[in-house]
Parts: C-alpha cells; sequence; structure tokens
C-alpha cells in the first residue's frame, strides 16, 4: 500500500513539474519556417545579451541600450555625426553655459499621457544622480536648470560645455508621475514614448514589443517586434540562416564567410565607434623610451591580424580614435608594418638583442588569436615573448591594478565624440580608463581646452593635434577600427545601424 | 522509514551551510569587482566608487557573510542581483522549470533507450546487436554534447527544415535539445546497464528460475532485471542530478533560458548573490535527489528497505 501511494505521489510530482513548465507556454509567432504568413506581421531580431534591465536609468550597456532605445525616445538623437531633433525638436546655446530647448508637441507615452516640459526636467534631475548616467550630466547645474513655459527647459551649465547636445542623446525621456508612483516596480512594465511598446519579457530568453500606432516619428509597418538574447554566436547565424529571426546582431568574425555565401540572407557592415589596441604599461622603465615604443608599432603587421582574426572585419586603426568619431585626425604619424625599422630603433635604444615581454588577454577567441600571432611578430624582430590567457574579470582587475606588461584592449567612444574617445582614455585624469598610464602634460592641457572650446572648428584643431602627438608617442598600438555586422533576411529592407550602435528598427519593412 | 527521510532531511542543514560559506569565501576571493564589471570598461571612477557602497561590497567579509546568512534564516530571502536588482530566487525560478523539462525528456530518453538497449546487449551478447550497440555507444559517450548539437542544428534545421533551430516555444522546439543531451547519456546507462545484467543473469537462481519453467521473458524482466537495476538507478539518478544542474552547453546551443546558463553568466559578471543563491538552490535539489534515489532503491531490494527501518530505530 505504501508502495503504491509513492509511486502515486512521485508521478504526480513529475506531472506537475511538466504541466508547470509546459503550461501557459505560448510559442511566439516568430518567422518559424513552418509560419508561412500572408503578411509579416512581427519582427524577429537576436541579439547577442539580454539587457540587464530596463530601467532607464540603469546599466546603458549596449545590449540594454539598444533595447531601451526602442522603447524609450532619447531627447536628442545621435544619427553618424550630426545630432538630430528626438523629443527635444529644437535648440540652442543662449550663451556658453545656457542651453534652450524646445519640446515637440503632441508626443504621448504609451499610456497616453502627454510628454510635458516636467517630464524632461524630471529626467534630467533623476538622470544626473544615477551612477549609469550621472557623469554625462556633470556638467550641469540642476540647481539652475528650469522650465520656462510650456514647451521650453533651460539647462544652465556649470561651465562651458559644447558637448550637452552629444550628451543628451543618451538620456532618455521617462514619465515623472508614473516613475514616482510606482518607484522599482516601474522597470519591470516601463512606459516610454519610443516607437515600440513594452509588452512581456520572458527572462533569460525573449521581450516582446508592441508597435506603438502613435509614434511621433516613423509608425512601424509590423504590428510585433520579439527580441531573442541568443548568446551563443553560431546558434545565432543558423536562427537567421533558416528563418528563424529576422535580423541577428554582433555577427562574430568567423561566421561572415558563411553568411556572405548565403543568398537568402544579407550581411551588413556598419563602422562604430569601437576600437581595438594593444597596449603598453607606460608606468614600467621598459616603455619609457619612446623609441621601443614606436619599435613595438613597427613589428607588429595589423593588417595581417585584421584579415586572420577579424577575417576582415573592420580596418586597421589609424590613430587613437575610430574614424566616425567627431574629431577625428587622419593625418597623424602611421606605422606601417617594418621589422628591419624595428630592430633598428630597439637598437638605436640600446637593446639590439630585444628584451622579454608577456602579452596578457582575456579569454575573448578574437584577443588570444591576436596575442598568438603578435607573439610570432615580436619573436621576429627579437622581442622573446610569452602569451597568458586570462578570464575576463580577472584580467580587468589586473589591467587596472597596472600589473602587466602588453595587453589587448578596446575603446568604444560612446558618445560619438572625440572627447571621450581620448579624455578618460589617454589623459592623465585620475581614472582608472586610463589603462595605459599614458601621460603627457601636452595632451592633458590640449584636451582640458577643447573641452570647453565653443567654436566646433578650433575644437577640432586641438583634438587634432592632440591625436598627432599621441600617435607620435606610440603609447598603444592602433590595431582596428570596428563594425557593427549584422545579417538580415533577404526580405527585409531599410535596417539601419549607427554608429552609435543604434538600431532604427520602426523604418524596417518587410518585402 | 519516515524516521530516516526526517534524519536525512535534517543532514541537509549542515550539508547547506557548509555549501554557503565555501561558496561565499569563494566568491569573496575571486578577483574582479562587480561594480566595474557592471558599469562597463569605460566607467568612470566616481560611479564605480558610489556603486560599490551602494552594494555593501565595501562591507568586510563577516559583515557580508553574516548578512547573506541572516538574509536566508530569518527572511528567507536569496538576496537581490547586482545586475537585475530582483530578487534571486524570482530569478531562479523563472529559470528552473526549463532546465527541469529539459532534464526530464532527456532522462526519459535515456533511460528508455539505455535500459531496453542494455537488456538486449546482455542477453544477446556478442551478438551483431550487441556488437553494434556497444560501438554505437562508445560513439555516444565520446561525442562533445555541443558539437552533436551543432550538426543537429544544421541537418533537422537548416538543411532539413524540419525542426526549429533554437528556443523553447513548444514540444517542436525541445526535440533537438533533448534528444541531443538524451543519447549522450543513454550511451552511460545502456552500458551499466549490459554489464550489470550479464552479471546478474550468470547467478544461480536465474537458472533455478529457468528450469521452473519460466518464459524467458519472465526471466529477464523479471527476476534478473530487478537485481541488475541498482547500479543502474545510481547513474540514472546522478545524471539527473547534473542535468539539472544545468546542461550549460546545450542551454547556449540552443538558446534555452535555464538555471545552468544563467549560473554561467553571473559568474562571468561577478553577480555574487545569483551564485550564491543558483549553487545553493541546486545543493538543495541535489541533496533531495540524493534522497530520492536512497527511497528508490527501497523499492527495487527489499533488503535495503529493512536496513533503513533499523537505522531509523537506532536513531
Amino acid at each position: 500500500m505504501k508502495k503504491a501511494l509513492s509511486v502515486i505521489l512521485a508521478i504526480a510530482l513529475m506531472a506537475s513539474t511538466l504541466v508547470a513548465c509546459g503550461g501557459g507556454e505560448k510559442k511566439p509567432d516568430a518567422a518559424a519556417p513552418d509560419g508561412a504568413k500572408p503578411a509579416k506581421d512581427v519582427l524577429t531580431v537576436a541579439v547577442s545579451a539580454e539587457p540587464a534591465s530596463l530601467d532607464p536609468l540603469g546599466k546603458n550597456d549596449s545590449s540594454s541600450s539598444n533595447l531601451k532605445q526602442q522603447i524609450f525616445d532619447t531627447l536628442l538623437i545621435a544619427d553618424g555625426d550630426k545630432i538630430v531633433s528626438g523629443v527635444i525638436e529644437s535648440y540652442e546655446f543662449k550663451d556658453p553655459t545656457t542651453f534652450d530647448m524646445k519640446l515637440r508637441q503632441g508626443v504621448k507615452f504609451h499610456n497616453g499621457d502627454p510628454l510635458t516640459a516636467e517630464d524632461i526636467l524630471y529626467s534630467l534631475e533623476r538622470s544626473a544622480v544615477s551612477e549609469f548616467t550621472a557623469s554625462k550630466l556633470e556638467m550641469v547645474d540642476m540647481t539652475k536648470t528650469k522650465i520656462l513655459d510650456d514647451s521650453t527647459i533651460e539647462i544652465i551649465l556649470k561651465s562651458p560645455y559644447p558637448m550637452l547636445p552629444t550628451e543628451l542623446s543618451l538620456i532618455y525621456a521617462m514619465p515623472k508621475k508614473l516613475m514616482e508612483e510606482q518607484g522599482e516596480k516601474f522597470n519591470e512594465n516601463p512606459i516610454g514614448t519610443g516607437p515600440f511598446a513594452f509588452s512581456t519579457w520572458v527572462r533569460g530568453d525573449r521581450i516582446e514589443l508592441t508597435a506603438n500606432k502613435d509614434y511621433w516619428g516613423t509608425v512601424p509597418a509590423f504590428n510585433k517586434l520579439i527580441w531573442r538574447a541568443i548568446t551563443e554566436s553560431s546558434s545565432r547565424t543558423i536562427e537567421v540562416e533558416s528563418g528563424g529571426v529576422d535580423i541577428a546582431f554582433n555577427i562574430v568574425p568567423s561566421d561572415v564567410k558563411r553568411l556572405e555565401e548565403n543568398p537568402d540572407v544579407v550581411l551588413n557592415r556598419a563602422p562604430n565607434y569601437s576600437t581595438a589596441y594593444i597596449a603598453f604599461n607606460n608606468n614600467k622603465e621598459a616603455y619609457k623610451d619612446i623609441k621601443v615604443r614606436q619599435a613595438l608599432s613597427y613589428a607588429i603587421d595589423k593588417k595581417a591580424i585584421v584579415d586572420a582574426v577579424y577575417s576582415g572585419v573592420g580596418t586597421v586603426g589609424t590613430g587613437p580614435l575610430a574614424s566616425t568619431v567627431w574629431g577625428y585626425e587622419p593625418d597623424v604619424k602611421q606605422y606601417e608594418y617594418n621589422p628591419e625599422k624595428a630592430k633598428e630603433l630597439l637598437k638605436e635604444a640600446g637593446i639590439p638583442e630585444g628584451f622579454e615581454v608577456k602579452i596578457t588577454t582575456s579569454d575573448s577567441q578574437v584577443r588570444a588569436d591576436t596575442a598568438e600571432i603578435m607573439q610570432n611578430q615580436l619573436n621576429a624582430v627579437g622581442i622573446k615573448s610569452t602569451v597568458e590567457v586570462l578570464e575576463n574579470s580577472t584580467y580587468l582587475d589586473k589591467v587596472v591594478e597596472g600589473s602587466l606588461d602588453i595587453f589587448i584592449l578596446g575603446w568604444t567612444t560612446t558618445s560619438g565624440d572625440a572627447d571621450y574617445g581620448l579624455q578618460p582614455f589617454l589623459s592623465t585624469s585620475p581614472s582608472w580608463t586610463n589603462t595605459t598610464f599614458y601621460n603627457d602634460p601636452k595632451v592633458d592641457d590640449l584636451l582640458i581646452k577643447a573641452k570647453t572650446e565653443q567654436d566646433a572648428t578650433k575644437r577640432k584643431e586641438l583634438y587634432s593635434e592632440a591625436q598627432k602627438i599621441i600617435a607620435e608617442d606610440a603609447p598603444i598600438i592602433f590595431l582596428q577600427q570596428g563594425e557593427e555586422v549584422y545579417a538580415t533576411r533577404n526580405n527585409v529592407k531599410g535596417a539601419k545601424v549607427t554608429a552609435a550602435n543604434r538600431f532604427f528598427l520602426n523604418e524596417i519593412t518587410f518585402e | 522509514m519516515y524516521k530516516y527521510i526526517l534524519k536525512r532531511l535534517a543532514m541537509m542543514i549542515p550539508v547547506l551551510l557548509g555549501v554557503t560559506i565555501i561558496v561565499f569565501s569563494l566568491m569573496y576571493i575571486t578577483p574582479g569587482d562587480p561594480a566595474k564589471l557592471i558599469l562597463g570598461e569605460t566607467a568612470k571612477q566616481a560611479d564605480v566608487d558610489s556603486l560599490r557602497e551602494e552594494l555593501g561590497l565595501n562591507d568586510s567579509y563577516i559583515e557580508r557573510l553574516g548578512a547573506y546568512v541572516g538574509g536566508i534564516v530569518f527572511h528567507g530571502d536569496l538576496g537581490t542581483s547586482y545586475l537585475t536588482r530582483r530578487p534571486v530566487m524570482t530569478e531562479i525560478l523563472e529559470r528552473f522549470p526549463k532546465t527541469v523539462t529539459l532534464a526530464l525528456l532527456s532522462s526519459l530518453i535515456s533511460v528508455g533507450l539505455g535500459i531496453s538497449a542494455g537488456i538486449i546487449s546482455a542477453t544477446r551478447q556478442y551478438s551483431w546487436f550487441d556488437n553494434a550497440a556497444t560501438a554505437i555507444s562508445l560513439v555516444g559517450v565520446s561525442m562533445p554534447n555541443f558539437w552533436q548539437g551543432l550538426m543537429g542544428i544544421i541537418v533537422f534545421s537548416v538543411w532539413l527544415g524540419w525542426l526549429p533551430a533554437s528556443g523553447s516555444y513548444g514540444p517542436l522546439y525541445w526535440i533537438l535539445p533533448s534528444v541531443t543531451l538524451g543519447t549522450s547519456s543513454a550511451a552511460s546507462i545502456m552500458r551499466m546497464t549490459r554489464s550489470s545484467m550479464l552479471e546478474v543473469i550468470r547467478q544461480d537462481y536465474i537458472r533455478t528460475a529457468r528450469a521452473k519453467g519460466q518464459t524467458e521473458f519472465v526471466v529477464i524482466m523479471k527476476h534478473a532485471l530487478k537485481n541488475a537495476l541498482i547500479p543502474v538507478v545510481t547513474v540514472v539518478g546522478m545524471q539527473f542530478g547534473f542535468m539539472l544542474g544545468g546542461s550549460v552547453l546545450m542551454e547556449s546551443v540552443f538558446a534555452i533560458p535555464g538555471l545552468g546558463k544563467y549560473m554561467i553568466d553571473s559568474i562571468k559578471t561577478r553577480d555574487f548573490p545569483v551564485v550564491l543563491g543558483s549553487v545553493l538552490f541546486l545543493a538543495f535539489v541535489f541533496s533531495f535527489m540524493n534522497l530520492l534515489v536512497d527511497i528508490i532503491y527501497s523499492f527495487i531490494d527489499p533488503r535495503i528497505k529493512s536496513q533503513y527501518k533499523s537505522s531509523s530505530k537506532a536513531v
């Protein structure tokens, strides 16, 4: 009897788990291979990582902001190196520290509430104190920033800051009333003014959004957007090949050739703000001599690495900034691969026999492969090198504490402006982001001046000069300029990714 | 029997406490600053500092461990994820059903295939079937899961277009992952069943059963199989436990939002509360599975049941 009872209980337990798992499970009517639908009503995209949260004040890495930009409008929009109007229709600097902006009329939140000047002020106030966005508004004097009339907001700056419009392209318009009422709960069901309204989030799997038919910009031509997080890169590629998704983002170099050859898929490339570089720890005695640094720059065949490791994705780096960034200067000292010159420079530096180095990298395949090729190239000029591969966070820790020798990293100028591309990264500012410990008072000075220079031409000149000095100094090897590579099914038209890695999915149509 | 179960359940408490302290200490000494990882490679120092303060990362080891254990004991709270700022328990429970589904489906496949192939192989030792099954299972054991999975996707999704490539949105979606995972563990179950059966069918009582005129089917299924099952149940139980720990590779390849993948992702981002919570949760599930296996033993082998009885009397 007992035995029978236990068996029944066990079966019941198993059955209930199964029901719990299967129950309520709805298959998203995606572009499934069997889904022969009359008109495409759903756009399914695959990205490489799930957003951390949809909190408009929260983490702003690309996987989070790509999705948040579908739900929320940013105050202004960065499109290439232009700043175009968003929910802020027009703006002007009345004087170097006073910035007036006019709100677009008739913009509504997904719940029907109108977007008001109050909401914009609230968005600025909240963004100014969130650790994820505060740095973008650190030059804004929030105590003096105010609403002038129903549609005008005046921002007062602590000191002149010409990059403000760029920073505002990273601040979301949020609903004051709702967020105050709901607190933390708001992020479970976020409401913005963007082209898509949040519908559901199946954690770890997908997020579903519906088209905002009242959108002030281009109203999506389809009703539903499904956002799938597929971390495994080959699975993402396969999904777009088999038609399981309409667009797959973050295609890795090793899948590029295969997708290019597939007639059902279009492979798109968009140069972005990212660069990959090889860094030396400029604090170490070995790298204090400019000749040694330049020798290293000549010793590395960057093109060979871009071709072999990046499968031709992106281009060889030409300087500290990506060419898409505002203020980029192409006319700086270039280091064409020249092992003879490298040996010569080492001789001039008094170490003709070379020296020993350790190349450290994170466990990313691309970086590990780069390190291996570098090792051979360095050995060829007499620099004996070893390679060490570390788990990513351990690696970052070591980079920051300055215990490494030569290492491989990347930098993305998220704002698209030379200031962010150079200041936190290659100036002596007390920040952990200057990982190479490069320190040149002249560069520091130029960057500080440029930051507050109102005249765009003059600003550009200052950045050009800084880039020339940095390139001459060779504190890092400018390896590669990145591209966002994404694949679309060939019936998908109008897909566009900007250099800031922003997707305009509302503009997509199906053929 | 019930006393025995209660005693075993009580014994889980020190196990879980030990697991908590060990995992907590390991995470504590692991390099990597969660605040920097959350804010990204390009974050400013001031932002990193304020996030560290907010997450309580500046507190001492004892303070943090105390707060964590206290939270569990007094509030049944596994903490809040650093990354998503949601309760860890909610995050786990949202993912666990997918992991359970995959584990159950693949176990059904592996047990069904493994035991039946094992019985046939043992009763027809050195026949063509036995040789073929042994060879196939050797390949099954040696072939990496993720590779098998990717091959399956290429053949059945890309070339033939019969099955969806990834996701977990309906019965069709589960076929590839569970067959992939199931067949590879079927191999070891088959080998275990075969060797265990071979041992049993040579014993005297089987000859006696045959001499009594029982049909071969009854001899094998009733007399032999039951006694051969003990080691098989151990293997099945262990494999099921491991699958519950999340088949990380399968979950990655097939984009199934399960617990295993979540845990690995959380280790990468140093989301301590999630890692701790998931390990603790799994330790609990694993201990529970072990208990279940022990209980199943007692149904298969009455001698074990009487041992349980006497041991619980001794308490």
